[in-house]
């Protein structure tokens, strides 16, 4: 099984391998059915906008794919590497991320709200 | 009107001038409102604003478009500036001598030419120009004042504020402001100090003093009460920081605690005064895994290797560098050629994972090869794996450790957790049970549970984990955000002050982990099962899915579920023997009846 994440610098690669994986499951099935929207990540290593690896998760059709996606996505988000990580795993509350700049949005703010850290599974430690 | 008061009333007005947007103005027309606010009485400027004091007393306000002796502060001010008073204990008394300077024009001319001098937010530059310019003249007020008073600002501005000066707006702003710095501080502080590796003491040890804190310490370890062996450790490495073996299982209880960050910090420390360790360097990589920290991860565990008395040999100094760019030559050629016919993300992908994979894993599975029987070869192999993400040769990897060291608790826990990762939750959690079984007080199987119900969206499952969790180490704070995470997922919003308060007791009685639930699952199961169970029953688990038994605890736990079966095969052979038997014995006795009868 190609893992599209490999090839990635970054901590939040596998995250996101973990969530490629859980949209089969059928609690990534209850997920889809609950959003249903199409986020765009652009995760970048240090600072926002410079080297970013982006991120589609279609909360729709149930896929997590790197690369731009092509048509609209519902809304886009910045984050540095460590701030998705601390986003995701509920370290960061995504409001306090906001104010603190240290999340971009783009799209729609609805769409927006939806983006919390339940959606994302959370990775277990060895 | 006495010194402290005028200097007061002085500071207060000149922190109410940029405040009050009078910045910019120039030296003129501040004097003006300078004067004509301090002829009022000084309770008149608390809290009001600019138009409110240009009240009835304008008179003098319109007289003093040039700056004059007039007023009473200007007077005082000439009368320090010449040397008629000194500020001495806070009184003011007249002196003798006299200069000839008139301090106010010459201050006058001198920002005239320099009208900008107040647009300086920072009043203080204002009195260190102010200072400055004056330097030449011999103005004992002028030095004075700017020695007493330049380092109070900052506090006295505080105190005025306090007051309500600015008004309530701004005490407010300034309150939840600190509130915001000091959070940050202290949390960047902490963050700064783990993720440099620095080791964080708690505060209140008991165990400082006691004879000998190790001895206790091992003590507390096996007895499983990790929190308490933590303390107990941590004064032995105060008392004798080389203590290798102490920060060693100072490193282990932290991380079987689920606390990485200061894991680390005991391993780095334990690494320095045994540098060759191989449970060390295997615990550093582990830990990093764990932070996706891959190149250290790595590092750590090539180190493992080099120092490996049996497989050193394989290595070479400076070949961790060359890692990853080894074969990578030789296959950059066929990349090339076939990158033209094919998509070059897709190889370039390849690419990564086939280095990886040959020239770290290949450099340890000529280690495995080497000695098969090792299950420590195999335990960082996994790790390894887990590393580059290729979960189904981790997943091996571990099972093959297993089966050589089947009552290791960790390795259970590393192998619940690749399974988790790679999510296979239900297995995981079969996994994290044997683990466990061999340890109760495993605080990170019990976290890495809740997880795992988590992940499968069974939020109410995974909030009685975590709280289990937090009972025994109420320090991990990744199990409170995801405990917090699973409160509002499930909607029991009502305990998420609880939450956010820490308050372990409501949590533990509304979200109890009943021993039943506990016990049901694997009593049965004296020795650990073989490896083949895990998958053969593996289609009982989306059963209870479909079946969405949300309100039936026990059923949910594929572990009872198989126990289960168990027990309907049996019950239904017993119930098949009785029938048989019961009709012959029916038989029997209808005929011993007849006959009695008869």
């Amino acid at each position: 099984m190609a893992d599209q994440t490999s090839g990635s610098v970054l901590k939040s690669a596998a995250l996101l391998e973990q969530m490629r994986l859980h949209m089969a499951t059928d609690a990534g099935k209850e997920l889809i059915k609950k959003v249903g929207l199409v986020y765009q990540l652009n995760i970048a290593p240090k600072r926002i906008g410079h080297d970013e690896e982006i991120y589609v998760v279609d909360l729709k059709k149930g896929a997590v794919t790197k690369g731009p996606y092509e048509g609209k996505t519902d809304a886009t988000f910045s984050f540095k590497d460590a701030d998705f990580l601390a986003v995701a795993t509920g370290k960061m509350n995504p409001q306090m991320a906001f104010i603190r700049g240290a999340m971009k949005i783009k799209g729609s703010l609805s769409a927006a709200q939806k983006f919390t850290p339940d959606i994302f599974p959370k990775p277990s430690k060895l | 009107m006495n010194a402290p008061f005028l200097i007061a009333e002085f500071r207060t007005l000149l922190w109410r001038m940029p405040c009050s947007g009078i910045q910019g103005r120039n030296t003129q027309e501040l004097m003006e409102t300078l004067t004509a606010r301090f002829g009022y009485h000084p309770n008149a400027f608390k809290g009001r604003t600019n138009s409110e004091t240009h009240r009835p007393r304008s008179e003098k306000a319109n007289t003093l478009h040039h700056p004059t002796e007039n007023s009473k502060f200007l007077q005082f001010v000439s009368k320090m500036s010449r040397g008629e008073l000194i500020v001495d204990d806070n009184q003011i008394k007249p002196a003798s001598g006299s200069l000839s300077t008139d301090w106010a024009e010459e201050y006058q001319a001198q920002h005239n030419a320099n009208p900008d001098a107040w647009a300086n937010d920072n009043t203080q530059t204002w009195v260190k120009e102010f200072t400055h310019e004056h330097q030449d003249v011999e103005d004992q007020w002028v030095n004075e004042f700017s020695r007493l008073q330049v380092d109070d600002w900052a506090d006295e501005f505080g105190k005025q504020v306090g007051e309500g000066v600015l008004g309530d707006s701004s005490e407010n702003w300034a309150d939840s402001y600190d509130g915001f710095l000091g959070e940050q501080l202290a949390a960047s502080k902490h963050q700064s100090d783990s993720s440099r590796g620095v080791y964080v003491f708690s505060d209140l040890n008991p165990y400082i003093g006691l004879e000998n804190p190790f001895k206790e310490g091992q003590e507390l370890f096996r007895k499983g009460l990790l929190s308490e062996a933590v303390l107990a450790l941590e004064a032995e490495v105060m008392n004798n920081p080389n203590n290798a073996e102490a920060w060693r299982l100072l490193g282990i209880t932290h991380a079987e605690n689920d606390d990485d960050q200061q894991a680390i910090a005991s391993m780095l420390r334990a690494q320095e005064a045994d540098p060759m360790n191989l449970e060390v360097l295997l615990a550093l990589g582990v830990s990093h895994t764990n932070e996706l920290e891959q190149e250290a991860a790595l590092k750590y565990l090539h180190g493992w290797l080099q120092n490996h008395p049996k497989y050193g040999s394989l290595t070479s100094p400076g070949q961790m560098e060359s890692l990853y760019y080894a074969d990578v030559s030789f296959f950059s050629l066929l990349v090339l050629l076939l990158s033209t016919y094919f998509s070059l993300h897709l190889f370039q992908a390849l690419l990564m994972s086939t280095s990886l994979s040959l020239n770290v894993a290949r450099l340890f599975n000529e280690a495995a090869q080497m000695s098969p029987e090792d299950a420590d070869i195999h335990i960082v192999l996994g790790v390894l794996y887990n590393l580059s993400r290729e979960y189904d040769k981790a997943i091996a990897s571990f099972k093959t450790a297993l089966k050589l060291k089947p009552r290791d608790y960790s390795l259970w826990n590393k192998l619940g957790a690749t399974q988790a990762n790679s999510v296979q939750s239900a297995d995981a959690i079969l996994a994290y049970q044997q683990a466990l079984d061999l340890k109760p007080n495993y605080v990170r199987a019990w976290a890495n549970m809740g997880i795992s119900y988590a992940n499968q969206g069974l939020y109410e499952d995974s909030i009685r984990y975590y709280v289990k969790a937090l009972t025994m180490n109420p320090k991990a704070d990744n199990a409170w955000q995801y405990l917090r995470i699973s409160l509002s997922s499930a909607s029991r919003n009502d305990m998420l002050e609880a939450c956010d308060s820490r308050n372990l007791d409501v949590l533990q009685r509304e979200f109890p982990l009943s021993e039943q639930q506990c016990l049901t699952c694997h009593n049965y199961l004296e020795t650990p099962p073989s490896l083949l169970h895990f998958d053969s029953f593996q289609w009982l688990l989306p059963l209870h899915v479909r079946c969405n038994l949300e309100g039936f605890g026990p059923l949910k736990d594929p572990s009872v579920r198989k126990f289960g079966s168990y027990i309907i095969l049996v019950l239904s052979l017993i119930m098949l023997q009785m029938y048989m038997v019961g009709f012959s014995e029916f038989s029997l006795l209808a005929r011993v009846h007849s006959i009695y009868m008869e």
